[in-house]
């Protein structure tokens, strides 16, 4: 490491959510720790390309909120991301002077991008206009777009990043955002994820029959698969010192992060769970905390065969027979699978239970399935005191990440 | 010019150094050619891969230009097996990586890999593969194999797979500083000890659907005469040019080996460059249509210069991906006379060979630097002006040699994302 801030410490100073379950921080809490479903009939697809029914989308966010007369391109997951990175710099008392006099960076997770924009190219086509008539908007389609455009209203002078690792994004920003804060790269870094309901996810998904035809239901027995979402979250990342200098109130540590890579299918994860566990382990290692020490942990949790076996496998060897002690629960049952933002929203459920003392469940959890032998919060949140909660997330391509929050001490 | 890096901002200065991450390996696929010794002979000879599109629809302006790898069969260079529904983009990395470790001296058998990172930037590529799910699930018949691999993840993630690299794996998309972003990511598995080895670099490839909306877009160059095939290029005013508004796209993949010093001396390798300087900003003007700012440029070069030797003075040439796009361009331009002063350094620019590879050009940058340092000598521009002189950059006209201790690496690109690398022999 570069240590320019040798000892110092990475705390989360405001937080941000947009989700099919509540828009901001506290309603999207509060609906998750009582197990409040976002999923509804989708609206975001034609009835006649409707493979499955149920999806999670934010019917209330006005994609139109941020007015950009400047930016044609500011698609529906900067407009997303935005929100919830004004709110995450709101709950900091970080204003946008502040955020421009310094070096802000600023780091979006996603899995589709701007695939509205993307979608909407071929809407323009199918209906035979001149590219003239979308030119403009497919130069919004690019992936870094996403942030590019954010970080213009923002006026930011730091980095300004997409990180397209797919569903584990928004922990790979966390992660990375924490390293530039301990290097020396920047002073504050707003990271997180967003992905905007995608038609392009949506099919490519029901091709490779990984969506559930009704409810998600990770862990269960009778998993059938994912729903597709869309949400956004951002967190504000900076310096301890930093942060206890202009008086802010300190949510939480990032006490470790990891990343890791299967570097075995595309789709398929490892058996072994070799990349998940890595990423796991490196971030238990640069906290200096055992595993045994984990009071919660919010799983990636997809709600498929493949990636809840395979989890569960990670945890059980993670923690050994302490395994079954500690809670386990994936609000993917109530979101779906909101991509590259499910990682950046689980960390805000981390920090939450972290100051709440109160873990969200897992819910439509009716059958038990022997190779998922967790604690899953069936149905029901609950009280339990966490000190230290392990956020995981796996990907397409063998994209693994893991980010560990610890309550913030003083 | 004096400046300190108390003048600039309030930062600790980038210390790539402080480790130790060095450079053994090169991997090269480009529209000059296909691996890094024909790439770099065409390149040293002037040549230039900028040519008519004839498949592209003309326009008012004339017929577009671009920079295409002309009969790509990955046939020719990879295993046959798993290459149905693979983005171009995917196979370009494939290549290049598997050239650059080659160039390190690695064989594939030989590396654990588990110890291997494998970081990447780009920012288009896999799109063209989205708009195709969504043309064909509309069509009713969507092949599944295609949606795993339309991520901008697929470069790096098809690295690790296929090679069973699994240290980790990490991409970024920021424009034109893609390719930095991946470099430094790198650095800092390595400097971590995630990895002992690192593939690093960008990737592109160029759909007709995004060329053609460039185009579209006015912000692809058009040949006015269409009667001279193959030496269009005098048509395209070229970077650094005042009057140039459009740039001429190109595609390809550049892919470095990185490891630590010591892991690199201890097997023998030939290290081919260190890394001494990294950073990397956003210019919000940019994005918004406004003018540029020459200022965070030249903030940003000298505080990649900051660390150890004397700044400015310590650099012996600059590797730029301007894009011949004026605004962008000048004001780098502005930036790098007040760094270096008045034609004080001399200054290339790859784009007029190979085109804008955007998320691999600072990539592709990065390995020109590096190629010119190993032989002491700098590829010349096969545009016929001197326009980029009238802005006062010693813009090197003809390929020439000169001792070349260090290089800096600028990717100041169109949409506002900034990064620029130092490297030394």
């Amino acid at each position: 490491m570069m240590n320019a801030k040798q000892g110092e410490r990475v705390v989360v100073t405001g937080m941000g959510a947009l989700s099919p379950n509540g828009i901001g921080v506290a309603s999207f809490w509060q609906n998750t720790l009582n197990g409040i479903s976002g999923i509804t009939p989708l609206r975001g697809i034609e009835p006649n390309r409707r493979k499955a029914l149920y999806g999670g989308e934010i019917h209330d966010f006005n994609e139109q909120v941020y007015p950009a007369p400047r930016q044609p391109t500011l698609g529906r997951g900067g407009q997303m991301a935005l929100a919830a990175g004004l709110e995450a710099l709101d709950q900091a008392g970080i204003d946008l002077p502040t955020v421009q006099s310094r070096q802000t960076a600023l780091l979006i997770g996603t899995t589709m991008g701007e695939s509205k924009i993307t979608e909407g190219v071929f809407d323009h086509q199918q209906a035979g206009d001149p590219p003239e008539t979308y030119a403009t908007h497919l130069a919004g389609a690019s992936w870094h777009m996403l942030a590019t455009q954010v970080g213009a209203f923002l006026g930011l002078k730091g980095s300004v990043l997409v990180v397209p690792t797919a569903c584990a994004a928004g922990n790979f920003c966390i992660a990375q955002g924490a390293e530039m804060i301990l290097s020396g790269d920047a002073e504050i870094v707003l990271a997180g994820g967003s992905d905007p309901w995608s038609r392009i996810g949506y099919e490519g998904f029901c091709a490779l029959n990984a969506v559930s035809p009704d409810v998600c239901r990770p862990f269960d027995l009778e998993r059938r698969g994912i729903l597709i979402s869309e949400g956004a979250a951002m967190l504000v990342l900076e310096a301890e010192s930093h942060a206890r200098r202009r008086g802010a109130d300190i949510l939480a540590e990032v006490a470790g992060w990891g990343l890791g890579a299967d570097g075995h299918h595309m789709t398929r994860p490892h058996p072994q769970g070799r990349g998940g566990l890595q990423a796991a382990r490196r971030a238990l290692r640069i906290a200096g905390r055992n595993p045994d020490q984990l009071d919660y942990i919010s799983a990636h949790g997809t709600g498929t065969r493949a990636n809840d076996r395979l989890e569960s496998h990670i945890i059980k060897t993670l923690l050994g027979p302490a395994a079954s002690q500690v809670p386990v629960s994936s609000i993917k049952s109530m979101l779906g699978h909101t991509m590259g933002a499910a990682s950046a929203l689980e960390a805000i459920v981390c920090i939450k239970a972290l100051q709440e003392g109160r873990i969200p469940p897992t819910i439509n959890y009716a059958h038990p399935d022997p190779d998922c032998d967790l604690d899953v919060v069936p149905n029901q949140g609950r009280d339990h005191s966490v000190s230290l909660a392990l956020n995981q997330s796996y990907a397409f391509g063998g994209n693994c990440a893991a980010t560990l929050f610890a309550a913030y001490g003083g | 010019m004096a400046h300190t890096r108390e003048d600039h901002h309030q930062r600790q200065p980038i210390n790539p150094a402080a480790a130790g991450i060095v450079i053994t390996g090169i991997g090269l696929v480009s529209p000059l050619g296909i691996g890094t010794p024909i790439h770099w002979q065409r390149s040293m000879a002037g040549d230039s891969s900028i040519k008519v599109d004839q498949g592209a629809a003309e326009t008012t302006a004339g017929q577009p230009l671009s920079a295409t790898i002309p009969n790509f069969n990955a046939k020719d260079h990879l295993p046959p097996r798993g290459l149905r529904g693979i983005p171009r983009a995917v196979l370009y990395a494939r290549i290049a990586a598997r050239q650059a470790l080659a160039d390190a001296g690695f064989s594939l058998e030989g590396l654990e890999g588990g110890r291997v990172a494998v970081t990447m930037g780009s920012s288009q590529a896999g799109l063209n593969q989205m708009l195709t799910i969504d043309r064909n699930a509309a069509a009713g018949f969507l092949d599944p194999i295609l949606f795993p691999n339309s991520g901008v993840f697929g470069p790096a993630c098809h690295i690790s797979v296929t090679e069973s690299f699994a240290s980790m794996t990490h991409t970024t998309a920021c424009g034109h500083a893609s390719g930095l972003e991946a470099i430094r990511q790198a650095q800092i598995a390595l400097q971590k000890g995630l990895a002992d080895v690192a593939i690093a670099g960008g990737v592109e490839e160029l759909y007709p659907r995004l060329y053609n909306a460039a185009v579209a877009r006015g912000q692809v160059c058009c040949a006015e005469d269409t009667n001279t095939p193959g030496r269009p290029n005098h048509v395209w005013p070229g970077p650094f040019n005042p009057s140039s508004r459009a740039t001429v796209p190109g595609e390809g993949a550049a892919c470095l080996v990185m490891e630590r010093r010591e892991h690199a001396e201890k097997r023998g390798a030939v290290i081919l460059a260190e890394l001494t300087g990294w950073d990397s900003g956003f210019d919000p003007k940019l994005c918004l249509g406004e003018q540029p700012d020459p200022t965070i440029r030249e903030h940003l070069i000298h505080r990649t210069l900051a660390h150890k030797t004397n700044g400015p003075h310590s650099v012996d040439a600059v590797v730029s991906c301007a894009t011949g796009i004026s605004p962008s361009d000048l004001a780098e331009a502005e930036a790098l006379r007040r760094v270096f002063g008045a034609n004080g350094i001399p200054v290339v620019t790859p784009v007029t060979q190979i085109g804008d590879l955007y998320g691999g050009a600072s990539a592709y940058a990065a390995a020109t630097a590096v190629l010119a340092m190993r032989d002491g000598c700098l590829p010349g521009h096969v545009i016929a002006t001197d326009e980029a002189n009238r802005v006062c950059l010693n813009w090197v006209q003809h390929p020439c040699h000169l001792p070349i201790e260090s290089c800096l690496v600028t990717a100041f690109g169109t949409g506002g994302n900034l990064a620029a690398l130092r490297l030394s022999k």
